[in-house]
């Protein structure tokens, strides 16, 4: 067991060098000096030259990496071009509130769509079986945005402001009701400092976004967990159990059903790293300060160390995640000890 | 680069045409429809020029904004252009978005996976960790990457978004390959000066193809919303392409009060991705029964 | 089974319970007014910010006079000044400090701080810094008096209002540094202070109790900027109530929102002015006829109307007619396709060459509606326009360079301070290296005649007025752009705001001087 993870752990390092050849050759493909744009509307000649100097835009493109490489093993991302911070303390701000946002999503997913499937399955063929499948056709093809849009028409248009249209919490709670950020994330933080308030305002604004988080992937994680539970349901042993007359509903949740969280895991972590990709969208429609915000507004200034910082930081944690997950199926499933 | 092979494209020939229409029938109604739906959007996308009553980019500041009706079957922009007129118009970048993106991905992926299975050993272990590397990134995220740095542009989405899928591919193509392989040495041994590459893309490419066809089928979907998305944030289709996402963000500011500048284009996305999924299951529970969901 | 159906009935019993709990929102505060920025504060430090931090600068921050509207008697209001004078040869300018200020951190506020201030701006070389580049010395000889010496004729008390670079802030402050402001800090003097920044989603402000301008009962005592990056968002935050202040508001949306119970829309006079600069070295706009043709392609009225709403005016030359000397005499050019014709006959360009390219920022709404009303009107005499929308770090540096610059790109300007040399130098005057004279025009004449203005605006001001009216005049004759409009700017905010003034020299609303009608 520990001779495989070992191994993996080898893998994921080697992917990640290529993931950061790939980012860095990306960063230095510009078109245009990237000077520009982080000296705003004003500058002057002067400014322009200084500023290229100081990035290092001169030197050729193999020391640019090395030295890229040694500051990443140093923990610096580098500096943002149009805010001048370390890209990293910037993402910790931000990873925090992508954090949230799609592990939330992430429980409702799994909370709601696989009871919805193993239904789907069970009762196959049925009208129920026929709407979810249908329900989760519309749900793969509808684009995200749209979804977000329609949530914020529906919820805060025409029900008068039931739900916030934007932001991860109200602005005046943010003043007269403060907590200390412990974890970053903050329902578990509002309850430590016992702010109500604030831990109502943070889960009113966190409503809409996960619902639009969720959408797709429910449809897709019920369709699965039909497909799945239909696979084992047809298996020899469920149906000698079922000859036997053992209950129907132990051979569905205890035999079944078990079969499934297995392989289930894997399609947990396609769906977490699904999510961090929506994520961008659905933060652009709810101004919600995480990543993927921060993504699009450093693509739209041309900020590349941030561009780049983010996709390295998310590509990183989608393999972590992927890692986690395969040693967990291999722990967890004596057959596949594979060599 | 041109695969070999690679153009070729359909249904095993054995299967006649009468008995695919018979089967087809008898399945499931929605199949039928998804059929439908879909090849009436490729009829719009073909014909538009006959179709589409208007043109497209004709900017006309009398017919600001005006609701659905009789003179304007979809209403009209803030610019005045008919919106249905772009639908139609906007039918032909979806698939072409499709096509373009599935045919690059199949173009990088195919050779790759053809290489790493036929040579095994070091080039597949190389080959085949360079594909990792692609797939390391989660979803979305190398495509706005790749189109932050080479700039904003159909294009550039099209080519971003093959190169994250081609990995896809190349694990098919190899699977098969590999699968061939062995029989292939056996073959090999006894017919003497035969060339192993042709028989390997004789028999390897074909074996392949059902799996192949059953990804493409779901990718299809996948591409048109994915291209949707990244026009959506900005940095996919610019004016004056017409892109069905790239109509949703241009609406963001009026939807609440002219809702059809939001809802058209956004349904006109909606039905066409349900539509190629539904063909797309129809096409794989012909070709692999096995995983037919019953 | 069971297990299942239990399931099912919880979730819709769970939604409503949420629901429930969520209907007690806390009321807000009557004193508190929210603003809508479209994106957060980058730089802290006043002598390096140069962005929308002028929402948070100048509230917070003073510095020694205020600009005033034009149309009023006055030029100026005293702020941290209280009387000035200039000496005859207009080098030597005489300040007089207003007593008993202190900033926020308590440091007082005396002649020594002012000059430390703009000594510091100056040395760091950033944001505005150029507008004191003219300064030889600054001397405090007493803790009242600040005198500033210059090189050459300037009108320094232009300069001294200046929305940039021009605050006064504390000595103690300035000693801690750039990375001190960054954190969120500031030390002004002005009626507000900055009590919180989450980074990406606020800044709040909140009352400076020791204010040396006072407080009445129904000033705000706190304002929110609240960070809203997508305009839709904003509009929908405005319209609910949310926010009192908007700061994106497209041209074809003001209308509507004014007509929204308790939403006030409408456009103000500003000194932006909108133009698509014409490159004079790039065949085929290296002739002049052709340029003068393309001035007569542009339907202006079309533009002003329907892309701006309304809210804009036709072009009448480089300068905005809103700016002290314009040059009245000027007209908007007239779009004719006939005489646009004639003028494409009479340069001699063979058809085969009548192409174009034009670049402009492709996020911009109006920038990109109009480009695609001049290409179609440009097809109807032959002319083909290619389009070029990209990102403006791209598209400058593109068109600094001669060989990727296109033969049309699209420029909005607006002065650091208020004088007509802004545009004149910034965008026309000969550039051996093309930094923002994107036209890469170059007359030596029109050189001299701005250079000799520029010189006299500080001590003859109506002798500069003339020969700015003669740079405008060479300007229009040799047809180095497409001046197509004096942008007004448009604003959105809930109607029971009072007390909102109109000043186009900043892009700021000044807290202090409104309140909110109950």
């Amino acid at each position: 067991m520990w001779v495989y993870a070992a191994k993996r752990v080898v893998m994921m390092v080697g992917i990640m060098f290529g993931v950061l050849v790939v980012t860095f050759a990306l960063s230095r493909v510009l078109p245009s000096s990237p000077v520009e744009i982080m000296l705003g509307h004003r500058p002057t000649p002067e400014q322009v030259e200084a500023a290229k100097q100081a990035l290092g835009l001169d030197r050729p493109l193999y020391i640019q990496f090395v030295s890229y490489l040694g500051d990443l093993l140093r923990g610096d991302l580098g500096v943002s071009l149009r805010t001048g911070r370390p890209v990293l303390s910037e993402l910790f701000l931000r990873m925090t509130a992508t954090f949230e946002l799609t592990t939330l999503a992430v429980v409702l997913v799994v909370l709601a769509g696989v009871p919805l499937g193993v239904l789907s399955a069970v009762k196959r063929n049925a009208p129920v079986d026929h709407a979810v499948r249908t329900i989760s056709m519309a749900g793969v093809a509808l684009p995200i945005f749209l979804v977000g849009m329609l949530l914020q028409m529906l919820f805060y248009g025409a029900m008068g402001q039931a739900l916030p249209l934007q932001g991860r919490i109200g602005s005046e709670i943010l003043l007269d009701y403060p907590f200390e950020r412990v974890s970053g994330l903050y329902l578990i933080d509002s309850l430590i400092a016992g702010q109500w308030e604030a831990f109502v305002s943070s889960a009113r604004h966190l409503a809409l976004p996960v619902l639009t988080l969720a959408a797709a992937s429910l449809a897709v994680i019920s369709r699965i967990t039909r497909n799945m539970m239909l696979e084992v349901l047809d298996k020899d042993y469920i149906r000698t159990a079922w000859a036997y007359g053992v209950a129907r509903r132990r051979i569905h949740y205890r035999y079944a059903l078990k079969a499934t969280l297995v392989p289930m895991l894997t399609v947990i972590g396609l769906t977490y790293g699904f999510m961090l990709g929506g994520s961008v969208v659905v933060e652009a429609v709810f101004d919600w300060p995480g990543l993927g915000g921060y993504v699009v507004g450093a693509i739209s200034r041309n900020d590349y160390p941030a561009v780049m910082g983010v996709t390295l930081f998310l590509a990183t944690m989608y393999l972590a995640i992927n890692l986690v997950i395969d040693l967990l199926y291999h722990a967890v499933d004596p057959r596949l000890r594979i060599p | 680069m041109s695969a070999p092979g690679s153009q070729e494209f359909g249904v095993r020939p054995s299967l006649g045409l009468s008995r695919l229409l018979s089967w087809f029938a008898s399945q499931n109604v929605l199949l039928v429809v998804g059929a439908v739906i879909f090849l009436t959007i490729v009829a719009l996308a073909l014909l538009a020029p006959l179709i589409a009553p208007y043109d497209p980019n004709t900017i006309d500041f009398s017919q600001k904004l005006r609701a659905p009706g009789l003179e304007h079957l979809l209403g009209t922009d803030e610019l005045g252009r008919d919106i249905f007129s772009r639908i139609v118009y906007g039918a032909r970048t979806s698939l072409l978005i499709g096509v373009t993106v599935l045919a690059f991905s199949m173009a990088l992926g195919v050779p790759i996976g053809l290489v790493a299975g036929y040579f095994g050993g070091r080039v597949d272990t190389v080959l085949m960790r360079v594909s990792d590397v692609f797939l390391a990134f989660p979803p979305l995220l190398l495509p706005i990457a790749i189109t932050a740095m080479l700039g904003a542009g159909l294009f550039n989405a099209m080519m971003a978004l093959a190169i994250s899928w081609f990995p896809w591919y190349a694990r098919i193509i190899r699977g098969s390959v590999m699968g061939v392989r062995e029989e292939l040495y056996i073959a090999a041994a006894k017919t003497m000066g035969v060339s192993a590459p042709r028989i390997m893309l004789r028999h390897a490419l074909p074996n392949s193809w059902t799996p192949t066809i059953v990804q493409a089928s779901m990718d299809f979907g996948y591409a048109i919303l994915a291209a949707a998305s990244l026009s959506f944030i900005g940095i996919g289709a610019r004016p004056p392409t017409i892109e069905w996402g790239l109509m949703v963000a241009q609406s963001r500011t009026k939807f609440l009060d002219f809702w059809w500048t939001a809802a058209c284009p956004g349904l006109a996305i909606f039905l066409t991705v349900l539509a190629v999924n539904l063909v797309g299951d129809g096409i794989r529970d012909l070709l692999d029964p096995k995983s037919r969901a019953r | 089974m069971r297990l299942i159906r239990t399931f099912c009935l919880a979730l819709p019993a769970l939604v409503a319970a949420y629901g429930l709990s969520l209907l007690a929102a806390p009321p807000a505060q009557a004193k508190t007014a929210t603003y809508a920025m479209y994106g957060d504060v980058k730089d802290w430090d006043p002598s390096i910010a140069f962005s929308l931090e002028v929402m948070m600068l100048a509230n917070v921050y003073e510095p020694l006079l205020w600009y005033n509207p034009p149309g009023g008697d006055q030029q100026f209001t005293p702020a941290l000044a209280t009387d000035w004078s200039v000496s005859d040869d207009g080098l030597t300018w005489t300040f007089n400090l207003r007593q008993g200020v202190t900033f926020h951190d308590g440091a007082p506020f005396d002649a020594a701080a002012a000059k430390a201030s703009i000594d510091r701006t100056l040395e760091m070389k950033k944001g505005a810094y150029y507008i004191w580049a003219s300064v030889e010395a600054i001397e405090a000889p007493d803790a009242q008096t600040l005198v500033i010496r210059t090189k050459t004729p300037q009108p320094i008390d232009l300069i001294a209002s200046s929305q940039y670079g021009a605050y006064m802030y504390s000595p103690k402050a300035a000693e801690m540094g750039t990375d001190w402001f960054n954190e969120g800090n500031a030390a002004g003097t002005g009626p507000y202070t900055v009590r919180q920044w989450e980074q990406g989603q606020q800044v709040v402000l909140e009352k400076n109790a020791d204010y040396w301008g006072g407080w009445s009962d129904d000033n705000f005592d706190r304002v929110i900027l609240r960070i809203v990056t997508e305009n839709a968002t904003q509009v929908q935050m405005l319209k609910s109530g949310e926010a009192d202040f908007i700061s994106i508001v497209p041209a074809d949306q003001v209308e509507q929102l004014d007509k929204e119970d308790g939403i006030t829309a409408r456009s103000i006079s500003s000194w932006k002015n909108s133009q698509f600069l014409i490159n004079v070295k790039k065949a085929p706009t290296d002739n002049t006829d052709f340029r003068r043709a393309l001035v007569h392609l542009w339907d202006y009225a079309s533009v002003v109307n329907d892309i701006y709403g309304g809210h804009a005016l036709p072009g009448r030359g480089p300068i905005p007619a809103t700016m002290w000397g314009h040059d009245d005499d000027i007209e908007t050019p007239e779009f004719d396709l006939e005489k646009a014709r004639a003028l494409i006959e009479a340069s001699g360009v063979p058809e085969a060459e009548r192409k174009l390219t034009m670049a402009y920022i492709g996020a911009s709404e109006e920038y990109k509606n109009s480009a695609l009303l001049f290409q179609a009107n440009a097809a109807k005499v032959g002319v083909e326009v290619e389009l070029l929308p990209g990102e403006w770090g791209t598209i400058w540096a593109n068109a600094k360079k001669l060989e990727t610059a296109p033969n049309l790109q699209s420029m909005t300007w607006w002065p650091t301070y208020p004088t007509p040399n802004d545009w004149l130098i910034g965008l026309f005057r000969t550039e051996e290296a093309a930094f923002f004279n994107l036209s890469h025009y170059s007359n030596p004449a029109f050189d001299k005649v701005l250079d000799e203005a520029t010189a006299l605006e500080g001590s003859d001001r109506d002798k500069a007025i003339e020969n700015y009216h003669e740079a405008q005049r060479i300007l229009m004759a040799d047809a180095p752009a497409i001046f197509y409009a004096d942008i007004r700017t448009r604003v959105a905010y809930r109607d029971n705001i009072e007390g909102l003034e109109v000043n186009p020299a900043y892009n700021a609303v000044f807290f202090h001087r409104i309140r909110r009608a109950e």
